[in-house]
Order: structure tokens, then C-alpha cells, then sequence
């Protein structure tokens, strides 16, 4: 697209992109494009705003769910020698309460301020898959509700929110109460997934143009940070549960050691995740803290390039922590240390963010709201569980500490300090941004007093019953070892700070609105969230010139509202959000974006039932949602993806005209694939790394173990060949299709396919034939699992490649329109070279150590 | 309009170089480490010297290594002024935060190798 040779449209001295008067009519389109469905049609909503609202309503809901369970615990453990609650009930309720909290609530709360604010924050008309967020929030929805609702029936998990084999296998737990977990919590694993993907993809690619990696809103970088390290975390405890249901269900012995199996692999597995979690729950409430504040005191932050630094580098850093949770289970001193320097190490990034805020708050002039209340909570709080936990990651404290309920007042004071108290100074402070008046500051001053005394009163009393050797997890305790005092404090202090949650509820249902319209900017706040919004999101998308937008350029919102920034109507009456490019955000092309429609919440329902009859074994009702949810997912990429080139390239003001459509690296479609295999590759290195943990463990005589041996090497080299012919046959496809030859490409496909197919079958079949089985030894059941893995791929390749053949005839591929093609391939060839390296894995590993 | 190929996936990854090999580094060391203690090998000898610690000093010094060869060319991106604040210029932003997470890279790689020197290797 060459254009003239004006002056750059991005810069500060270019005239405003559009002039006025606008069009008549215009807006109006625009309105019409964005209408939000309303009455029985509600639930196909997808406009960010409506599904963050229900979103972050949803996840409030499961905090108080899990909060009510907490109240009963302290209710029991009140007294000592209580037999208010029995000990399965209390497993239940604090395995229940700890996985509510961490997965319902924690986790889906903060990605859906991301799903809320970005947009807005980005001045994106919204996310570049609005279905896809819409489909993770219904999944997430009813799938947490079931699973809460196990809890009447006594058949809720008990196994502690870390699930620890063998605690958690067949043998100590035959009910299906670990199933629930492993399943129920499984797939909303996937929904936060998909949720990460659209941030990724959101905040890398729909930037207001002018909008560079050097200008994006800290919160922005933070929620990139989250949904990255998401990726790379969630994929260890997708795997960890996929190991465990297979164990239990098939019994495939991964955790038991007289199977050659290791409960530590579990550890490993979970705590590669685990760890990581704190801080994916913590960086993103960091991040609105670090747009709060500036606000708050009217200076802008200090050292925002040391923030976002600190960002990046806790999100890496906190990869390297996952074994202080185990400095209990007798790994040498040294690894230990490894983890222990590394937890040092951590605290340097968060230690920088603390005093950015801190210098932020000095240089301005506070002004004590509710949301500045609720942030020096959040900083005493945060302070003293970060302190508590230098103290554990010291091994020889640890080993005092551990299990006790010393550790119980840390995770929490991190956890409410760290997250609860910037999400409810979040809520006061950008619920005016909803529409309506905003939230009460008289109830928010007094539920921050009640939140903030009752929290420490609950709290720290636990630091000192745990020094005295309390464990946790106990249902009860004995008078007379000076624990009474202690426990009823923390039982005191819970019932205040329920009180505290309940004024933010009433204040909440009293004051909070959404409107179409925001009414304006009451806090003065110099971010682009606070631009006049429709359903439409800001009315033009303004060209950004400086980091907080709205300070330095006061006429800013008055101009967006008038139209005169980019793209101030809707180029095809659909929906279009503006793509640009990753670092220096210059616009791309206009993506059409999909409405409302009832597919993408049929296949929430579908995933929800599949994993929630699986888990009560109703294997035949599992199949038949799980049919309905693929073809739902089906039907919502046939009508709402890939629409081509529904018209020529169209002005969005400035001198630029932009394509709306693209394919290839600079098309969404292909970046969300990528980050797709990002995780998909990242589960298949923890496969690897189950193979060599368990080889380690086994020793090298045993793997395979004596009476088990791997059919010979020429019987691998035949369907490596058909695997990899696959990969060419595809690559193949993608020349014919260049060349317009529709229906030879059809063929190349299905060949491919038949190529993968049998590839991996005959692998299936030599393996089988030579004895292999994978309950007899954890030798046979990593190989078995690496099997089943490759398996899901081509079941996955299947369900592609017809629906690409149909799309075809159907005329809806060709050269130009070759999106759906190019997404295929990508996966595709991923499988290709995840089935070599599985059989990698499989025949040369073992010969390789012997 | 475009200008020659905006960067796009290679300028980020740029960005994440010293962090991405202070990741590998822990990988490394961390691997190795258990694989030694798991095998035996706490008290073999390489070249004379006591094996873990060599090789967790040799693989630190090459991690440093790298680290510091990506700080020193984010710094010359920079022009050798160091300011405090990365500014909103886009590739100076980058060069800057490059720079910054090299020096983190840097001291957690410090930090995890000290205690080779300190500790027993398996025990
Ligand atoms: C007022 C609020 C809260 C109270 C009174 C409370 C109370 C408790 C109690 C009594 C336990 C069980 C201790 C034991 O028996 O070992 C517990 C465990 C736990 N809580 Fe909370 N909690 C609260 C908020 C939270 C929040 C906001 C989170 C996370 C975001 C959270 C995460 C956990 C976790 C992960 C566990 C461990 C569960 C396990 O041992 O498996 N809690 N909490
Ligand atoms: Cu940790």
C-alpha cells in the first residue's frame, strides 16, 4: 500500500486523522454494528464490557462462596475439641475453599479486569476474539458452579488444594471426589487458557496507533506478563492432571513407586505451575496498582521503565521457585539452595515496585479516597507476607515452618494483601467507568477499616499458633497446649472481615451500573479508559502520543467524541477492530470481528458437561456433548472467521487505507495459533521431562525394566517416514492452493491426513505387538501416555483437515483467502514434528541410555 | 504507508535474550545437579577439579557471558547514556529494557551459583 509521501499520520504535528463535520449517518452505523442483544438473547452477548462485567461478577460470587466456607472452618476450630464439622467435611472444606479460591476466584477475576479494562486501556473497539472470551467465561461459569455444588453432596475433593498423590490415587481415595478436581478444575485450566490467548494477541496487536511498546499503560504490560506466564505454567498442571485421571482411571501407574512410578513427579508437576500461579494472580493486581496510584496522587509513575522491567523479569524469575515448596521432601542441600537463591533473587523486581509506588506516592499529593485506602492496605499487607516469606524460603526456617499454620498466615497475607485488596481498590476506582456514580465512599471507608483489621486480626494470630506447632489441615486441636486464645482471635477476626465483605456487596448491588455512556473522568486519570465509551468502545481510535494521553493533550477526549481520530464509523457495518503492528502499533488492517451468536455458548455448554459426566463415568451423555461441542466450535468459525475479502481497502483517516482482511504474520489468526502451540509445546516438554524424571528414579537397568523390551528399531523407522511425508503432503497442499488448483489441494490434504493417520497407528500397533502394556510398570505407562498425547493431536488433525476440505468445496478457500489453510498447516506441522519427537522419545531414549 | 517491516516477534524476544538465557542456565544447572547426585556422580572429577562445581561455575560463567554481551550491545543501542528512565522513544525503550533485564539476569545468575562454593554437592 504505498501511500503519498505526506507527513507520518502517527505524529504529534500531522492534522487530526478526520475532519469534521462527520457523515451523517455515520455514528448511527456504528451503534447499530456494536448493539449489545438484549431479553432472551442476553447470553450470546460478547462486547467486553458486558462479558468482563459477569466475568469479574461470577468470580465475587465464588469469593464469597469459598469465603462461606472459610467462616465454617473458623467456626469449627474456634474452640478446641469442637465436633461442630467432622474431619472428611473439614478435608473437604479446606481442599474446597483453597481450590475455589485460587482457581474460580483468583485466576478468572483478574483476566476479567483484563477482559474489561484492555479494550478501553488499549482503545480497542475490543479484544480480537470476542467469542473466544465469551465461550471461556460460560465454560468457566457452569463448570465452577457444578463443581462447587459437589460440596452438598459430600463429594467434594479432599485431597488439599495440591492434590498430592498417593494421597489423591485409587488406593486412598477410591470416591470420585479427586475426579471432581482433576476434571472439574482440568478444563478451567482450558478456559483461562483461551482467555490468555486473546490477552496475548489483544495487547500485541490492538493498540490505538501511536500506542508503542514505550507508551502501553502498565497495567497492559502486566496483563501480557500474566497471560504469558499462564501459557507457559498452566500446561505442567494440565499435564500433572491428565497423568493423574489416567492413573485412576486406568490405572497406569505414574505415581505409585512399587510400579516404578514417583509421587514426586506430581510435586514437580504441580508446583511448576504452582508457584508461578502466585505471581500470575499477583502481577496483574500489581499492575492496576501501578495505574491506580498515579491517578490517585496526580503524578505520573516513577520509574515506569523499571516496572515494566520488573514485570518481565518476575515473570521469568518465578519460574525458577517451584522447589521451595518441596525443601521438605529430601532433595540434596544444593538444588535446594539453587531454589532458595532464586527466591532471593525474585524479590528484587517486586522489591523495585514497591518503592515505584512508594516514590510515586511521595512526589504527589495523595488524596485519601477509598481507593487510596485500599492500596495502603494492600501495601502493609503485601509488605509483611513478603517478609514472612523471605523467612520461609530459608531452608532450615522452612523445615520448621512447613505444614504448619506459620505458613497458612503467609499465603494469605500474600495472597489477600497481594491480590484482594488492589482488586477492591480496582473495583472503587474504576466503577465510575462503568457508567453511573460510582461506588459509595462512606461504605467503602468503613469496609476497608473492617477488611483491614479483621484480616490482620485473623491472620496474625496464626503466625504465632503456627511457631507453637500447629499443624494445618487439622479438623481440631487440644485444650491446654496454649492454642485457644490464638484460635479464637483468628475465628473473631474472620467474622469482621465478613462483615467488611458484605459492605462491599451491599454497595456494590446498591450503586454499581453499567451504562451504555461513561460519565467522565472523576478522578482526573490520564489513561485512555477514561475516554468518553459507547458499546462501540471510544467513538474514534485516538492517535496516542505520549503515555498518559489524557494529561498531556487535554482537547484528547472532546476530539474522539467529535469523530476526528481514526476510524470514527464502521467500514463494512460490521464489527471492525483496528490491528497494528507489536511494537510500534502503526495500523495494519481492520479485522472484522464477530457479533453475538449462540455457537460459542453451546460449546461452553458441551466442554462443561463432557468433563462433568466423565467425571460421574456417564461415558455415553460425556460423548454426546462433547460431539455438540465440537460442533458448535465449528459452526462459530464457519460463520464468524475467515470472511475474505469482503470489499476493497477502506480510509480510516489520516491518508491510510487499510486491507480488512490479512493472512500470515500479520494476521491475528496466525499469532493466536501461535501462542496455541506455545502451550501445546510446553505440555509436550513436561512429557519429556516425565520420561526423564522417571528414568532418573527408575535407574538405568530398569528402563525398561527387565521383562519389558520396545519392538526393534526398523519397526519405528516406517512410521516415522509416513509421519513425515505427512508434513511434505501438507506443505504440498499449500503450493497447490497458491496456485488456485482448489480441488488437488483437497486431495493433498486428505492424503496428509491418511499419511498422520497411519503413521502413528503402525507406531500404536508395533508398540502393542511387541508386549508393551501400560499398566504394568510406569515404563510402559510414560510410554503409553506419550501415545495418548500424540492421539488427541490426531483426533485434533482429523476434525481440521475435514473441516478445511468442506470449507473448500464449499468455495470458501482460495489464494487469497487462505487463512483457515495457513492455521491448519501451522498445527499441523507442529503435530508432525511432536509425533517424531514422541517417538524420539519412545525408541531412541532408553536405547540412547543403555 | 508502512515503513520497511515493522519489527514484530524478533524485537520482543530481543528484549527477553539475557532472561530467556538466565533460563536456560537454571535449567541447566539444576538438571545436571540432580542428575549427578541421582547417578553417583557427587564426587566424580573433571579435568582434575570436583565435577559439579566445575560444571556449575563453567555453565555460570558462559551464562554471565551471554548476559553480559546482550547488556553491552543494548547499551551501545543506547549511546552509552544511562539514563534512569527508559523514555518513550520505542527502540530506545526496547535497548533500555534490555539492558535493564540483563543486570537482573545477571545477579540471579550471581546468586545461584554462589552456593556451589559453599555446599557439600549431594548431600
Ligand atoms: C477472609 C478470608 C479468608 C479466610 C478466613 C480464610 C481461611 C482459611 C482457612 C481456615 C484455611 C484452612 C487452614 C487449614 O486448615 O490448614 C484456609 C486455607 C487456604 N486458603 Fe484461605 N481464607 C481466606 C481467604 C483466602 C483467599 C482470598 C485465598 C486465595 C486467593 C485463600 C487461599 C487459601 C488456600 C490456597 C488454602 C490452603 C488450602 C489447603 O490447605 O489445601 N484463602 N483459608
Ligand atoms: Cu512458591
Amino acid at each position: 500500500m504505498a501511500g503519498p509521501p505526506e507527513p507520518d499520520p502517527l505524529s504529534p504535528d500531522a492534522p487530526l486523522p478526520n475532519p469534521l463535520p462527520r457523515p451523517a449517518g455515520e455514528l448511527e452505523a456504528l451503534e447499530r454494528a456494536w448493539r449489545r442483544p438484549t431479553g432472551w438473547r442476553f447470553p450470546t452477548v460478547v462486547n467486553n464490557t458486558w462479558i468482563g462485567v459477569l466475568y469479574l461478577g461470577t468470580a465475587l460470587l465464588f469469593f464469597v462462596l469459598a469465603g462461606v466456607l472459610a467462616l465454617l472452618m473458623r467456626a469449627q476450630l474456634a474452640l478446641p475439641e469442637n465436633d461442630l464439622i467432622g474431619q472428611d467435611l473439614y478435608n473437604q472444606l479446606f481442599t474446597t475453599h483453597g481450590t475455589v479460591m485460587m482457581f474460580l476466584f483468583a485466576v478468572p477475576a483478574v483476566e476479567a479486569m483484563g477482559v474489561y479494562l484492555l479494550p478501553a486501556m488499549l482503545a480497542a473497539r475490543d479484544l480480537p476474539f470476542p467469542r473466544l472470551s465469551a465461550y471461556a467465561y460460560w465454560a468457566y461459569a457452569i463448570g465452577g458452579l457444578v463443581f462447587f455444588s459437589s460440596i452438598f453432596y459430600g463429594a467434594a475433593p479432599d485431597g488439599g488444594w495440591f492434590m498430592y498423590p498417593p494421597l489423591t490415587g485409587k488406593q486412598y481415595s477410591p470416591g470420585v471426589n479427586a475426579d471432581f478436581w482433576l476434571l472439574g478444575i482440568g478444563f478451567i485450566e482450558i478456559s483461562a487458557i483461551a482467555g490468555a490467548i486473546e490477552i496475548i494477541v489483544g495487547v500485541l496487536k490492538n493498540r490505538a496507533p501511536g500506542m508503542t511498546l514505550a507508551r502501553m499503560p502498565i497495567f497492559a504490560w502486566a496483563m501480557l506478563v500474566f497471560a504469558a506466564m499462564i501459557v507457559f505454567a498452566f500446561p505442567a498442571v494440565i499435564w500433572g492432571t491428565i497423568l493423574l485421571e489416567l492413573e485412576r482411571a486406568f490405572g497406569w501407574p505414574f505415581f505409585i513407586a512399587a510400579r516404578g512410578g514417583d509421587p514426586l513427579l506430581w510435586q514437580h508437576l504441580f508446583w511448576f505451575f504452582g508457584h508461578p500461579e502466585v505471581y500470575i494472580i499477583f502481577l496483574p493486581a500489581a499492575g492496576m496498582v501501578s495505574m491506580i496510584i498515579p491517578a490517585m496522587v496526580q503524578a505520573r509513575l516513577v520509574g515506569h521503565g523499571l516496572v515494566a522491567m520488573a514485570l518481565l523479569g518476575t515473570g521469568f524469575l518465578s519460574f525458577g521457585l517451584w522447589v521451595h515448596h518441596m525443601f521438605a521432601t529430601g532433595i540434596p542441600n544444593l538444588s535446594l539452595a539453587f531454589f532458595s537463591a532464586a527466591s532471593f533473587a525474585v524479590s528484587v523486581p517486586t522489591g523495585i515496585q514497591v518503592f515505584a509506588w512508594i516514590a510515586t506516592i511521595a512526589t504527589g499529593r495523595p488524596r485519601l479516597q477509598v481507593p487510596m485506602l485500599f492500596i495502603l492496605g494492600f501495601l502493609f499487607i503485601f509488605v509483611l507476607g513478603g517478609l514472612t516469606g523471605v523467612m520461609v524460603a530459608v531452608v532450615p526456617f522452612d523445615w520448621q515452618a512447613h505444614d504448619t499454620y506459620f505458613v497458612v498466615a503467609h499465603l494469605h497475607y500474600v495472597l489477600i494483601g497481594g491480590m484482594v485488596f488492589p482488586l477492591l481498590a480496582a473495583i472503587y476506582y474504576w466503577a465510575p467507568a462503568a457508567g453511573g456514580q460510582g461506588l459509595s465512599r462512606r461504605l467503602g471507608t468503613f469496609a476497608f477499616w473492617l477488611l483491614f483489621l479483621g484480616i490482620n486480626l485473623t491472620f496474625f494470630p496464626m503466625h504465632v499458633s503456627g511457631l507453637m506447632g500447629m499443624p494445618r489441615r487439622v479438623w481440631t486441636y487440644p485444650a491446654g497446649m496454649g492454642l485457644e486464645v490464638w484460635n479464637l482471635l483468628s475465628t473473631i477476626g474472620a467474622v469482621v472481615a465478613a462483615l467488611g465483605v458484605l459492605l462491599v456487596a451491599i454497595d456494590v448491588l446498591l450503586h454499581f451500573r453499567i451504562k451504555g455512556t461513561m460519565a467522565g473522568n472523576p478522578f482526573h486519570a490520564g489513561t485512555l479508559e477514561w475516554l468518553p465509551q459507547g458499546n462501540y468502545a471510544a467513538r474514534s481510535i485516538p492517535r496516542v502520543t505520549s503515555r498518559e494521553p489524557l494529561w498531556d493533550d487535554p482537547d484528547l477526549a472532546e476530539q474522539v467524541l467529535q469523530g476526528r481520530h481514526f476510524l470514527p464509523g464502521t467500514a463494512t457495518g460490521r464489527r471492525e477492530s483496528l490491528v497494528t503492528s507489536p511494537v510500534e502499533a502503526r495500523p495494519q488492517y481492520l479485522a472484522i470481528i464477530p457479533g453475538p451468536g449462540w455457537a460459542h455458548v453451546l460449546a461452553a455448554i458441551g466442554t462443561a458437561g463432557f468433563f462433568l459426566s466423565l467425571t460421574v463415568e456417564w461415558v455415553l451423555v460425556a460423548a454426546g456433548f462433547g460431539a455438540l461441542a465440537v460442533a458448535s466450535v465449528l459452526r462459530w468459525l464457519w460463520t464468524g472467521t475467515d470472511l475474505g475479502e469482503i470489499r476493497e481497502p477502506a480510509e480510516i483517516g489520516g491518508g491510510l487505507r487499510l486491507p480488512v482482511y490479512a493472512t500470515g504474520p500479520e494476521s491475528v489468526g496466525w499469532w493466536a495459533m501461535v501462542v496455541l502451540l506455545l502451550v501445546d509445546g510446553t505440555i509436550f516438554a513436561c512429557l519429556a521431562f516425565t520420561h526423564g524424571f522417571l528414568w532418573l528414579v527408575n535407574g538405568d537397568g530398569a528402563w525398561p525394566p527387565a521383562g519389558m523390551a520396545l519392538p526393534p528399531l526398523p519397526a519405528a523407522a516406517l512410521p516415522a517416514a509416513l509421519v513425515a511425508a505427512s508434513g511434505a503432503a501438507i506443505c504440498l497442499a499449500g503450493r497447490l492452493l497458491r496456485r488456485g488448483r482448489a480441488l488437488a489441494m483437497s486431495l493433498a490434504v486428505l492424503a496428509a491426513l491418511g499419511l498422520l493417520l497411519a503413521g502413528l497407528g503402525t507406531d500404536l500397533q508395533a508398540l502393542r505387538a511387541a508386549g508393551l502394556r501400560p499398566e504394568a510398570h510406569a515404563f510402559g505407562a510414560a510410554v503409553f501416555a506419550n501415545q495418548f498425547w500424540q492421539g488427541v493431536h490426531a483426533a485434533a488433525v482429523l476434525v481440521m483437515a475435514l473441516y478445511l476440505v468442506a470449507r473448500s468445496w464449499a468455495g470458501m478457500v482460495d489464494p487469497v483467502r487462505r487463512l483457515t489453510f495457513e492455521v491448519v498447516r501451522l498445527f499441523w506441522l507442529y503435530a508432525v514434528a511432536q509425533a517424531l519427537a514422541g517417538m524420539a522419545l519412545t525408541h531412541l531414549f532408553p536405547r540412547g541410555l543403555a | 504507508m508502512m515503513r520497511a517491516r515493522a519489527p514484530g516477534f524478533s524485537a520482543i524476544t530481543g528484549a527477553l535474550a539475557a532472561l530467556l538465557v538466565w533460563a536456560g542456565h537454571f535449567t541447566l544447572i539444576y538438571g545436571a545437579h540432580a542428575l549427578a547426585c541421582e547417578r553417583g556422580f557427587a564426587d566424580a572429577a573433571l579435568l582434575g577439579l570436583p565435577a559439579v562445581p566445575a560444571l556449575v561455575l563453567g555453565a555460570s560463567l558462559a551464562a554471565l557471558l551471554a548476559v553480559g554481551l546482550v547488556g553491552w550491545r543494548a547499551w551501545r543501542r543506547l549511546d552509552g547514556s544511562l539514563a534512569a528512565e527508559a523514555g518513550e522513544d520505542a527502540p530506545r525503550f526496547l535497548a533500555w529494557l534490555t539492558l535493564a533485564t540483563a543486570l537482573l539476569a545477571a545477579l540471579a545468575i550471581l546468586w545461584e551459583a554462589v552456593p556451589v562454593l559453599l555446599l557439600h554437592s549431594c548431600r
